[in-house]
Protein backbone atom coordinates (compact mmCIF):
# COMPACT_ATOMS: atom_id res chain seq x y z
CA UNK A 1 0.00 0.00 0.00
CA UNK A 2 1.39 3.61 -0.90
CA UNK A 3 2.75 5.69 2.14
CA UNK A 4 0.13 8.14 1.09
CA UNK A 5 -3.30 5.71 1.34
CA UNK A 6 -1.63 4.71 4.62
CA UNK A 7 -1.64 7.38 6.54
CA UNK A 8 -4.85 8.22 5.29
CA UNK A 9 -6.27 5.33 6.25
CA UNK A 10 -4.41 5.25 9.78
CA UNK A 11 -5.52 9.56 10.19
CA UNK A 12 -8.85 7.67 9.48
CA UNK A 13 -8.68 5.08 12.06
CA UNK A 14 -7.16 7.00 14.69
CA UNK A 15 -10.33 9.59 14.49
CA UNK A 16 -12.66 6.59 14.63
CA UNK A 17 -11.29 5.06 17.37
CA UNK A 18 -11.58 8.05 19.47
CA UNK A 19 -14.94 9.09 18.59
CA UNK A 20 -16.11 5.38 18.75
CA UNK A 21 -18.99 6.43 21.41
CA UNK A 22 -20.93 8.40 18.56
CA UNK A 23 -20.54 4.58 16.37
CA UNK A 24 -22.08 2.96 19.69
CA UNK A 25 -24.80 5.52 20.61
CA UNK A 26 -26.41 5.75 16.86
CA UNK A 27 -26.17 1.90 16.50
CA UNK A 28 -27.75 1.51 20.24
CA UNK A 29 -30.93 3.70 19.25
CA UNK A 30 -31.13 2.55 15.57
CA UNK A 31 -31.14 -1.29 16.36
CA UNK A 32 -33.22 -3.73 18.11
CA UNK A 33 -31.00 -6.68 18.74
CA UNK A 34 -27.27 -7.55 18.51
CA UNK A 35 -27.56 -8.52 14.73
CA UNK A 36 -29.12 -5.29 13.37
CA UNK A 37 -26.39 -3.47 15.88
CA UNK A 38 -23.57 -5.48 13.91
CA UNK A 39 -25.11 -4.76 10.66
CA UNK A 40 -25.54 -1.34 11.13
CA UNK A 41 -22.32 -0.61 12.39
CA UNK A 42 -20.36 -2.22 9.83
CA UNK A 43 -22.47 -0.13 7.43
CA UNK A 44 -21.77 3.14 8.98
CA UNK A 45 -17.91 2.32 9.32
CA UNK A 46 -17.80 1.51 5.77
CA UNK A 47 -19.41 4.64 4.67
CA UNK A 48 -17.86 7.07 6.47
CA UNK A 49 -14.50 4.92 5.27
CA UNK A 50 -15.90 5.60 1.61
CA UNK A 51 -16.62 9.12 2.23
CA UNK A 52 -13.54 9.99 4.12
CA UNK A 53 -11.91 11.74 1.20
CA UNK A 54 -14.50 14.07 0.92
CA UNK A 55 -14.45 14.97 4.29
CA UNK A 56 -12.31 18.54 4.12
CA UNK A 57 -11.16 19.10 7.77
CA UNK A 58 -14.03 22.13 7.55
CA UNK A 59 -15.37 20.99 10.38
CA UNK A 60 -14.45 19.02 13.51
CA UNK A 61 -13.97 14.71 12.60
CA UNK A 62 -16.77 14.21 15.23
CA UNK A 63 -19.49 16.79 13.57
CA UNK A 64 -18.58 14.99 10.31
CA UNK A 65 -19.02 11.22 11.86
CA UNK A 66 -22.43 12.49 13.13
CA UNK A 67 -23.61 13.57 10.21
CA UNK A 68 -22.79 10.64 8.29
CA UNK A 69 -23.26 7.63 10.87
CA UNK A 70 -27.21 9.37 11.27
CA UNK A 71 -27.33 9.93 7.20
CA UNK A 72 -26.31 5.94 7.13
CA UNK A 73 -28.87 4.45 10.11
CA UNK A 74 -31.57 6.81 8.23
CA UNK A 75 -31.24 5.78 4.47
CA UNK A 76 -30.10 1.97 5.50
CA UNK A 77 -33.78 0.13 4.65
CA UNK A 78 -34.89 -2.94 6.01
CA UNK A 79 -34.81 -5.97 3.67
CA UNK A 80 -38.77 -7.01 2.24
CA UNK A 81 -40.11 -10.11 4.17
CA UNK A 82 -38.72 -8.37 7.91
CA UNK A 83 -41.38 -7.33 10.59
CA UNK A 84 -42.76 -4.09 8.92
CA UNK A 85 -42.51 -2.22 12.06
CA UNK A 86 -40.17 -3.95 14.94
CA UNK A 87 -39.94 -0.78 16.62
CA UNK A 88 -43.08 -0.35 17.96
CA UNK A 89 -42.90 -3.71 20.13
CA UNK A 90 -40.45 -2.25 22.63
CA UNK A 91 -41.37 -5.29 25.08
CA UNK A 92 -39.99 -7.86 22.74
CA UNK A 93 -36.62 -9.68 24.24
CA UNK A 94 -34.34 -8.38 21.45
CA UNK A 95 -35.07 -4.59 22.36
CA UNK A 96 -34.44 -5.14 26.16
CA UNK A 97 -31.36 -7.36 25.44
CA UNK A 98 -29.79 -4.12 23.38
CA UNK A 99 -30.28 -2.12 26.90
CA UNK A 100 -29.72 -4.72 29.51
CA UNK A 101 -26.22 -3.73 30.51
CA UNK A 102 -27.44 -0.28 30.95
CA UNK A 103 -28.75 2.04 33.57
CA UNK A 104 -32.62 2.03 34.54
CA UNK A 105 -32.73 5.57 33.03
CA UNK A 106 -31.15 5.15 29.68
CA UNK A 107 -33.17 1.53 29.36
CA UNK A 108 -36.50 3.40 30.16
CA UNK A 109 -35.13 6.48 27.34
CA UNK A 110 -34.70 3.64 24.87
CA UNK A 111 -37.67 1.93 25.40
CA UNK A 112 -39.25 5.30 24.78
CA UNK A 113 -36.96 6.00 21.88
CA UNK A 114 -37.41 2.59 20.30
CA UNK A 115 -41.22 3.70 19.55
CA UNK A 116 -40.22 6.94 17.49
CA UNK A 117 -39.74 7.10 13.47
CA UNK A 118 -36.47 7.69 12.21
CA UNK A 119 -35.73 11.01 11.88
CA UNK A 120 -37.57 11.53 15.30
CA UNK A 121 -34.91 9.72 16.53
CA UNK A 122 -32.41 11.55 14.39
CA UNK A 123 -33.53 15.09 16.36
CA UNK A 124 -33.84 13.66 19.82
CA UNK A 125 -30.52 12.05 19.62
CA UNK A 126 -28.17 15.83 18.68
CA UNK A 127 -30.39 17.11 21.48
CA UNK A 128 -29.20 14.25 23.82
CA UNK A 129 -26.08 15.25 22.79
CA UNK A 130 -26.20 18.76 23.73
CA UNK A 131 -26.30 19.74 19.67
CA UNK A 132 -27.18 23.71 18.98
CA UNK A 133 -30.38 24.03 17.43
CA UNK A 134 -28.68 25.47 14.87
CA UNK A 135 -26.59 22.57 13.91
CA UNK A 136 -29.36 19.96 14.65
CA UNK A 137 -30.75 22.12 11.34
CA UNK A 138 -28.26 21.80 9.42
CA UNK A 139 -27.31 18.39 10.06
CA UNK A 140 -31.04 17.78 8.86
CA UNK A 141 -31.21 20.39 6.59
CA UNK A 142 -34.43 22.18 8.39
CA UNK A 143 -34.57 25.50 9.53
CA UNK A 144 -34.00 26.36 12.88
CA UNK A 145 -37.93 26.97 14.14
CA UNK A 146 -38.49 23.90 12.33
CA UNK A 147 -36.69 21.96 14.54
CA UNK A 148 -37.62 23.78 18.11
CA UNK A 149 -41.19 23.61 17.20
CA UNK A 150 -40.41 20.12 16.01
CA UNK A 151 -38.31 19.31 19.81
CA UNK A 152 -41.14 20.33 21.49
CA UNK A 153 -43.55 18.06 19.47
CA UNK A 154 -40.90 14.83 19.84
CA UNK A 155 -40.49 15.60 23.51
CA UNK A 156 -44.02 15.74 24.87
CA UNK A 157 -44.14 12.25 23.23
CA UNK A 158 -40.85 10.86 24.46
CA UNK A 159 -42.74 12.21 28.19
CA UNK A 160 -45.66 10.06 27.22
CA UNK A 161 -43.30 6.98 26.26
CA UNK A 162 -41.51 7.01 29.69
CA UNK A 163 -44.64 7.89 31.59
CA UNK A 164 -45.81 4.55 29.71
CA UNK A 165 -42.46 2.59 30.59
CA UNK A 166 -41.37 3.82 33.91
CA UNK B 1 -49.85 12.83 37.21
CA UNK B 2 -46.08 12.91 37.68
CA UNK B 3 -44.12 15.29 35.39
CA UNK B 4 -41.27 13.61 33.53
CA UNK B 5 -37.91 15.47 33.81
CA UNK B 6 -36.56 14.89 30.77
CA UNK B 7 -33.35 16.94 31.92
CA UNK B 8 -32.71 14.01 34.34
CA UNK B 9 -32.98 11.31 30.82
CA UNK B 10 -30.72 13.68 28.95
CA UNK B 11 -27.90 13.67 32.07
CA UNK B 12 -28.00 10.33 32.15
CA UNK B 13 -27.28 10.25 28.44
CA UNK B 14 -24.61 12.08 28.75
CA UNK B 15 -22.87 10.61 31.59
CA UNK B 16 -23.24 7.37 30.42
CA UNK B 17 -20.11 5.80 30.21
CA UNK B 18 -20.69 2.36 28.27
CA UNK B 19 -20.74 3.74 24.77
CA UNK B 20 -17.34 5.26 25.38
CA UNK B 21 -15.95 1.93 27.04
CA UNK B 22 -17.07 -0.12 24.23
CA UNK B 23 -14.27 -0.79 21.86
CA UNK B 24 -14.16 -2.18 18.48
CA UNK B 25 -10.55 -3.56 17.48
CA UNK B 26 -8.42 -2.02 15.03
CA UNK B 27 -8.37 -5.32 12.73
CA UNK B 28 -12.56 -5.36 13.23
CA UNK B 29 -13.28 -2.01 12.18
CA UNK B 30 -10.52 -2.49 8.60
CA UNK B 31 -12.59 -5.96 8.35
CA UNK B 32 -15.58 -3.87 8.33
CA UNK B 33 -13.99 -1.12 5.93
CA UNK B 34 -13.52 -3.64 3.18
CA UNK B 35 -16.69 -5.61 3.58
CA UNK B 36 -19.97 -5.10 0.78
CA UNK B 37 -22.05 -2.77 1.22
CA UNK B 38 -25.93 -3.51 2.58
CA UNK B 39 -27.32 0.09 1.68
CA UNK B 40 -29.64 0.89 -0.68
CA UNK B 41 -26.78 2.06 -2.79
CA UNK B 42 -25.11 -1.10 -2.73
CA UNK B 43 -28.48 -3.17 -3.83
CA UNK B 44 -28.78 -0.73 -7.00
CA UNK B 45 -24.93 -1.11 -7.69
CA UNK B 46 -25.20 -4.54 -7.31
CA UNK B 47 -28.16 -5.30 -9.80
CA UNK B 48 -26.71 -3.16 -12.55
CA UNK B 49 -23.81 -4.63 -12.31
CA UNK B 50 -25.21 -7.73 -12.53
CA UNK B 51 -26.93 -7.09 -15.23
CA UNK B 52 -24.21 -5.11 -16.91
CA UNK B 53 -22.33 -8.52 -16.90
CA UNK B 54 -25.33 -10.51 -18.25
CA UNK B 55 -25.75 -7.97 -21.33
CA UNK B 56 -21.88 -8.50 -21.96
CA UNK B 57 -22.57 -12.01 -22.24
CA UNK B 58 -25.30 -11.61 -24.51
CA UNK B 59 -23.23 -9.45 -26.83
CA UNK B 60 -20.24 -11.71 -27.13
CA UNK B 61 -22.40 -14.64 -27.84
CA UNK B 62 -24.23 -12.48 -29.99
CA UNK B 63 -20.84 -12.66 -32.49
CA UNK B 64 -21.58 -16.22 -32.60
CA UNK B 65 -25.07 -15.62 -34.34
CA UNK B 66 -23.75 -13.38 -36.42
CA UNK B 67 -21.10 -15.56 -38.06
CA UNK B 68 -23.86 -18.30 -37.90
CA UNK B 69 -26.83 -16.25 -40.21
CA UNK B 70 -23.82 -14.59 -41.83
CA UNK B 71 -25.38 -15.90 -45.40
CA UNK B 72 -29.17 -15.70 -44.15
CA UNK B 73 -29.84 -12.03 -45.62
CA UNK B 74 -33.19 -12.40 -44.27
CA UNK B 75 -32.38 -12.76 -40.44
CA UNK B 76 -29.16 -10.73 -40.71
CA UNK B 77 -30.82 -7.27 -39.87
CA UNK B 78 -32.71 -8.31 -37.03
CA UNK B 79 -29.83 -9.91 -35.39
CA UNK B 80 -27.83 -6.83 -35.54
CA UNK B 81 -30.38 -4.96 -34.47
CA UNK B 82 -31.19 -7.19 -31.75
CA UNK B 83 -27.16 -6.74 -30.82
CA UNK B 84 -27.47 -2.83 -31.13
CA UNK B 85 -30.03 -3.02 -28.36
CA UNK B 86 -28.21 -4.88 -25.90
CA UNK B 87 -24.93 -2.50 -26.65
CA UNK B 88 -27.36 0.41 -25.89
CA UNK B 89 -28.85 -1.15 -23.44
CA UNK B 90 -25.53 -2.06 -21.73
CA UNK B 91 -24.04 1.93 -21.93
CA UNK B 92 -27.65 3.29 -20.23
CA UNK B 93 -26.87 0.63 -17.70
CA UNK B 94 -23.16 1.97 -17.13
CA UNK B 95 -24.33 5.58 -17.44
CA UNK B 96 -26.67 5.10 -14.63
CA UNK B 97 -24.19 2.96 -12.19
CA UNK B 98 -22.21 6.17 -12.56
CA UNK B 99 -25.36 8.05 -11.55
CA UNK B 100 -25.84 6.07 -8.09
CA UNK B 101 -25.68 8.32 -5.07
CA UNK B 102 -22.56 6.80 -2.79
CA UNK B 103 -20.26 7.57 -0.30
CA UNK B 104 -19.60 11.06 -1.58
CA UNK B 105 -23.34 12.09 -0.58
CA UNK B 106 -23.46 11.16 2.24
CA UNK B 107 -21.47 14.26 4.11
CA UNK B 108 -24.67 15.87 2.79
CA UNK B 109 -27.76 17.14 5.06
CA UNK B 110 -29.81 14.32 5.72
CA UNK B 111 -33.10 15.92 3.68
CA UNK B 112 -30.39 16.86 0.65
CA UNK B 113 -29.56 12.82 0.84
CA UNK B 114 -33.25 11.33 0.90
CA UNK B 115 -33.58 13.78 -2.00
CA UNK B 116 -31.17 12.16 -3.88
CA UNK B 117 -31.76 9.02 -3.95
CA UNK B 118 -35.75 9.45 -4.39
CA UNK B 119 -34.91 12.14 -7.04
CA UNK B 120 -32.52 9.31 -8.62
CA UNK B 121 -35.07 6.62 -8.16
CA UNK B 122 -37.75 8.56 -10.12
CA UNK B 123 -36.02 9.51 -12.69
CA UNK B 124 -32.77 6.98 -13.84
CA UNK B 125 -33.38 3.94 -11.80
CA UNK B 126 -37.17 2.59 -12.59
CA UNK B 127 -36.25 3.19 -16.28
CA UNK B 128 -32.81 1.24 -15.69
CA UNK B 129 -35.06 -1.58 -14.09
CA UNK B 130 -37.04 -1.74 -16.78
CA UNK B 131 -34.06 -1.98 -19.47
CA UNK B 132 -32.86 -4.72 -16.91
CA UNK B 133 -36.20 -6.85 -17.92
CA UNK B 134 -35.08 -7.16 -21.42
CA UNK B 135 -32.52 -9.52 -20.66
CA UNK B 136 -34.79 -12.39 -19.89
CA UNK B 137 -36.53 -12.51 -23.06
CA UNK B 138 -32.63 -11.06 -25.01
CA UNK B 139 -31.71 -14.65 -23.58
CA UNK B 140 -34.62 -16.42 -25.11
CA UNK B 141 -34.38 -15.00 -28.39
CA UNK B 142 -30.71 -15.48 -28.34
CA UNK B 143 -30.77 -19.03 -27.07
CA UNK B 144 -34.07 -19.94 -29.46
CA UNK B 145 -31.99 -18.59 -32.68
CA UNK B 146 -28.85 -21.08 -31.42
CA UNK B 147 -31.18 -23.62 -31.31
CA UNK B 148 -33.15 -23.24 -34.37
CA UNK B 149 -29.84 -22.95 -36.16
CA UNK B 150 -28.31 -26.26 -35.05
CA UNK B 151 -31.72 -28.10 -35.31
CA UNK B 152 -32.77 -26.70 -38.41
CA UNK B 153 -29.50 -25.21 -40.17
CA UNK B 154 -32.20 -21.66 -39.54
CA UNK B 155 -34.95 -20.10 -38.24
CA UNK B 156 -37.89 -22.34 -39.91
CA UNK B 157 -41.45 -20.90 -40.70
CA UNK B 158 -43.37 -20.29 -37.59
CA UNK B 159 -47.31 -21.35 -37.35
CA UNK B 160 -49.81 -19.17 -35.59
CA UNK B 161 -49.59 -21.24 -32.53
CA UNK B 162 -45.78 -20.81 -32.38
CA UNK B 163 -45.96 -17.15 -32.35
CA UNK B 164 -48.33 -16.94 -29.59
CA UNK B 165 -46.20 -19.58 -27.20
CA UNK B 166 -42.91 -17.80 -28.20
CA UNK B 167 -44.46 -13.76 -28.31
CA UNK B 168 -46.29 -15.39 -24.75
CA UNK B 169 -42.99 -16.49 -23.30
CA UNK B 170 -41.12 -13.47 -23.86
CA UNK B 171 -43.61 -11.06 -22.33
CA UNK B 172 -44.16 -13.25 -19.62
CA UNK B 173 -40.45 -12.96 -19.05
CA UNK B 174 -40.12 -9.25 -19.46
CA UNK B 175 -43.12 -8.53 -16.83
CA UNK B 176 -42.39 -11.10 -14.27
CA UNK B 177 -39.12 -9.79 -14.37
CA UNK B 178 -39.83 -6.06 -14.48
CA UNK B 179 -42.69 -6.71 -11.62
CA UNK B 180 -40.13 -8.55 -8.60
CA UNK B 181 -37.74 -5.68 -9.46
CA UNK B 182 -39.98 -3.10 -9.50
CA UNK B 183 -41.77 -3.82 -6.44
CA UNK B 184 -38.55 -4.94 -4.51
CA UNK B 185 -37.06 -1.37 -5.14
CA UNK B 186 -40.65 0.31 -4.29
CA UNK B 187 -40.11 -1.35 -0.60
CA UNK B 188 -36.95 -0.23 -0.43
CA UNK B 189 -37.39 3.29 -1.63
CA UNK B 190 -40.92 3.65 -0.02
CA UNK B 191 -38.51 3.84 3.59
CA UNK B 192 -36.74 6.40 1.93
CA UNK B 193 -39.70 8.69 1.00
CA UNK B 194 -41.71 8.01 4.58
CA UNK B 195 -38.27 9.59 5.98
CA UNK B 196 -38.05 12.47 3.31
CA UNK B 197 -41.82 13.30 4.06
CA UNK B 198 -41.57 13.24 7.72
CA UNK B 199 -38.29 15.71 7.51
CA UNK B 200 -40.75 18.00 4.58
CA UNK B 201 -44.14 17.47 6.41
CA UNK B 202 -44.23 21.33 6.98
CA UNK B 203 -42.86 22.37 3.95
CA UNK B 204 -43.68 19.91 1.26
CA UNK B 205 -45.19 22.31 -1.53
CA UNK B 206 -47.50 21.67 -4.60
CA UNK B 207 -44.20 22.19 -6.83
CA UNK B 208 -42.73 19.24 -5.35
CA UNK B 209 -45.97 17.00 -5.82
CA UNK B 210 -45.97 18.24 -9.24
CA UNK B 211 -42.20 17.61 -9.89
CA UNK B 212 -42.74 13.84 -8.82
CA UNK B 213 -46.43 13.28 -10.97
CA UNK B 214 -44.04 14.52 -13.75
CA UNK B 215 -41.39 12.44 -13.48
CA UNK B 216 -43.67 9.51 -12.91
CA UNK B 217 -45.31 10.36 -15.71
CA UNK B 218 -42.27 10.83 -17.66
CA UNK B 219 -40.94 7.35 -16.80
CA UNK B 220 -44.43 5.74 -17.99
CA UNK B 221 -44.10 7.35 -21.56
CA UNK B 222 -40.54 5.82 -21.43
CA UNK B 223 -41.42 2.47 -20.26
CA UNK B 224 -44.42 2.34 -22.93
CA UNK B 225 -41.55 3.13 -25.65
CA UNK B 226 -39.40 0.83 -24.28
CA UNK B 227 -42.38 -1.94 -25.02
CA UNK B 228 -43.46 -0.90 -27.82
CA UNK B 229 -40.16 -1.05 -29.14
CA UNK B 230 -39.49 -4.81 -27.98
CA UNK B 231 -43.24 -5.74 -29.18
CA UNK B 232 -41.77 -4.02 -32.84
CA UNK B 233 -38.73 -6.02 -32.61
CA UNK B 234 -40.28 -9.03 -31.48
CA UNK B 235 -43.01 -8.73 -34.62
CA UNK B 236 -40.30 -8.16 -37.14
CA UNK B 237 -38.24 -11.53 -35.75
CA UNK B 238 -41.38 -13.35 -36.32
CA UNK B 239 -41.99 -12.29 -39.86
Amino acid sequence: MPQDNRNTRDEFLDGLEKHQGILHKICFVYSGDHLEKEDLCQEIILQLWKSYPSFKHESAFSTWMYRVALNTALSLTRKPGLPVRRDVIPDHPVYIESSMDRNEEIRTLYRAISQLNKVEKAIILLWLEDKPYEEIADTMGMSVKTISVRLVRIKAKLKELIRKYQ
Amino acid sequence: MEDINLDKYKSAWKAEQSFDEEKLSRERIMAFMGSASKSISGLFRRSLIMDIVMKSLLAFSSGGLLLLYSDQGRLLPVIATTVLLVIICIVLQVRTCGRIPGAKDSGQNTRALLHSYVDFYSRSFVPSLITASLTGPLVLVFGSLYYFFFKYGTVPPLQLADHLVFGTFILVSFLLSAFVQVKNFNFHIGQLKESLSEIEQDTLTDSRLRFYRKVKNRNMIIYSIILITGLLLLILFLI
